[in-house]
């Protein structure tokens, strides 16, 4: 679990940092440094947000994160720093659920048993650190080749048409319908 | 769901916004959430096939007794990144150690198991439900499912050991036991004299009888000592129970009187009398006579289950089934009395019932809501009090012993001044003048 709350307060920092950064290091922009405070003041208000274990201070991050580098990408700031801070964003909102959600059940008692020197052997402490393992190595790959692909989509240069630009839209649209399906689906 | 939700709108807003835009740089940031949101679709669980077994240490536990449940799972479907097995545990339960979940991966196939400890006060808990929560690593999809295993765990009253009780029932039964039978025969305590008869051992003689009469010897009778029948009866209707709260909890007056019946019900199976209870409010909850270590069982399992009722018909006493207990036997009423069950109690002694009456007291118990000091609370307990003294008197008067109980002191030491028979009751105090 330290490996994960470190994981957590880093990538919710680097997320800030590469906002603030991309947004103070654009000249263009003549109040970057306002913008710049405020990605940090937000990373910030996360940081309290996970230290006393509230769920919305993360929606609200990746929110606010993910909107300011949209408003950033047309703003012209480098958009290196806007898809490291996206992609931090991310993992800082995974592992922000990830880590509260172990902590609320196993972990509770692991980090109550740790003070009283307890074998570190016992079913517990295996799974969460086999969960966690896991959870782990799946967003490193997932974040790891995110990243990239984001870069290679930047780089690429495409030339579409009006029309499928439509169809895009359509299957975007589809899409979303279908989700709304599902999850109406799983509320029942 | 909502974390899927908002996923997928980040996701379809950047890439609505970059078409809109045609900003290629827009669709590029929705690339990281997007393969996210991908990966946790291709690993999202499929329906999961668990067949889920749960065992107690003991389905029966005695009262402040912890019971060890263990839940044994076995997936028979597919690999289950994650899986999250919750016992839904009665209420009325605590968990006392351990955790009644576990979180886990399961191979196809694999096994998993755990267990924890629970506690509760007196009565029947059935186990139902387990929910199953199976979720790929990264948490998006999920199934959620009730598995239903049923499972039963009893926890009996809390036991009031007392020591051998003194009854004297008109009518004991033919076995070899504790009560004094009123018949001459073999025995201990002193019943008679009468003529010797060929065969009577000398030291039976009573010499100073035979020394007054010439031509006649006298032998020393002695009281034979039975078994005999007892029928408990415990008070279960609603309007004669009192709740007390005590720091947010509420102490019932029933509880106390149900403690009392597994008391008196064992120390009398231990004498190895013939015991029967009969539990009267709710409707008539018959446990039929019987002797032994079974027939306790029966009683506590009974007792256990024991709840008050507000039953119209079994509103009084006049239903009393009298006939469950056999003639001119021992009865051992349960009860904080009201003052129209005298009749029925009388009647009972009328028809020859040895009638013992154990009254936990309502007043003092009730007493325990009220600040004392206040004038009006004051004369209205000190009315109460004598109110129910005379009650108590005019059963009394009619032969029927009653043992007025208050909760506070222990039920032990209140019966053995009352019930208990002196181990050497022939030995006297002799002074000796000097």
């Amino acid at each position: 679990m330290n490996l994960s709350t470190r994981l957590l307060t880093g990538s919710t920092l680097l997320a800030a940092a590469a906002l603030a950064l991309g947004y103070g290091l654009n000249g263009e922009l003549s109040n970057g440094l306002q913008f710049a405070l405020f990605f940090v003041a937000l990373g910030l208000l996360w940081l309290v947000g996970q230290r006393y274990a509230i769920r919305a201070s993360a929606t609200l991050g990746l929110l606010g994160f993910t909107v300011g580098a949209l408003l950033g990408a047309w703003f012209g700031v480098e958009s290196g720093w806007l898809l490291i801070g996206v992609t931090a964003a991310l993992v800082a909102w995974d592992l922000h659920y990830f880590v509260q959600h172990i902590r609320e059940g196993e972990n509770a008692d692991v980090e109550a048993q740790a003070d009283e020197d307890v074998q570190t052997d016992t079913p517990p402490y295996q799974n969460a650190r086999v969960l966690e393992r896991a959870h782990l190595q799946r967003l490193g790959i997932v974040s790891g080749l995110g990243l990239p692909l984001g870069v290679l989509a930047m780089t690429v240069q495409l030339t579409l048409r009006f029309s499928v630009v439509l169809g895009l839209g359509l299957i975007a649209i589809f899409g979303l319908s279908r989700l709304v399906r599902y999850l109406r689906q799983e509320g029942d | 769901m909502r974390r899927l939700l908002l996923l997928s709108l980040l996701v379809y807003g950047l890439i609505i916004a970059g078409l809109a835009t045609l900003d290629g740089r827009v669709v590029a940031l929705a690339m990281p959430l997007a393969l996210y949101l991908v990966a946790a679709f291709v690993y999202s669980p499929e329906k999961p096939r668990l067949v889920i077994t749960r065992t107690m240490s003991t389905p029966i536990v005695q009262h402040a007794t912890p019971a060890v449940v263990t839940v044994n799972i076995h997936n028979q479907g597919g690999r289950l990144e994650e899986a999250l097995i919750e016992d839904v545990i009665p209420p009325g339960l605590t968990v006392t150690g351990g955790e009644p979940w576990l979180q886990t991966s399961l191979a196809a196939g694999g096994t998993a198991a755990f267990s924890y400890t629970v506690q509760g006060k007196r009565g029947n808990y059935p186990f139902r439900y387990l929910q199953a929560t199976v979720n790929e690593h990264l948490g998006l999809f999920r199934y959620r499912g009730w598995v239903e295993v049923e499972s039963n765990l009893m926890v009996l009253p809390e036991l009031l050991r007392l020591e051998h009780l003194d009854i004297r029932p008109l009518r004991t039964r033919g076995y070899a036991g504790p009560i004094p039978s009123r018949v001459a025969g073999s025995g201990i305590n002193f019943f008679g004299v009468r003529e010797y008869q060929l065969g009577d051992p000398l030291r039976w003689i009573n010499w100073r009888a035979s020394a007054r009469h010439q031509h006649a010897l006298f032998t020393n009778e002695f009281e034979m000592e039975r078994i005999a029948d007892v029928g408990l009866i415990l008070d279960a209707r609603q309007n004669n129970n009192v709740l007390v709260s005590r720091s947010g909890e509420y102490d019932s007056l029933f509880e106390h009187a149900i403690s009392a019946t597994a008391g008196l019900a064992e120390a009398f199976i231990n004498d190895g009398n013939r015991v029967g209870l009969l539990i009267y409010g709710r409707g008539l909850e018959m446990t039929y006579p019987g002797y032994g270590k079974v027939q306790r069982e029966r009683i506590m399992q009974a007792l256990a289950h024991a709840r008050t009722g507000d039953s119209q018909v079994f509103e009084s006493f006049d239903y009393l089934p009298v006939r469950f207990f056999p003639a001119k036997s021992q009865i051992v009423l349960i009860s904080p009395l009201r003052e129209e069950d005298l009749a029925i109690l009388t009647r009972l002694r009328a028809r020859g019932y040895q009638v013992l009456v154990v009254s936990p007291d309502p007043v003092t118990f009730e007493a325990q809501k009220y600040t004392p000091g206040t004038t009006a609370i004051d004369f209205a307990m000190r009315i109460t009090r004598v109110e129910r003294e005379l009650m108590l008197r005019r059963l009394r008067r009619v032969g029927i012993q009653v043992i007025n109980w208050q909760v506070d002191q222990p039920f032990a030491n209140v019966i053995r001044r009352s019930l208990v028979r002196p181990l050497t009751p022939n030995l006297r105090i002799v002074r000796i003048e000097r």
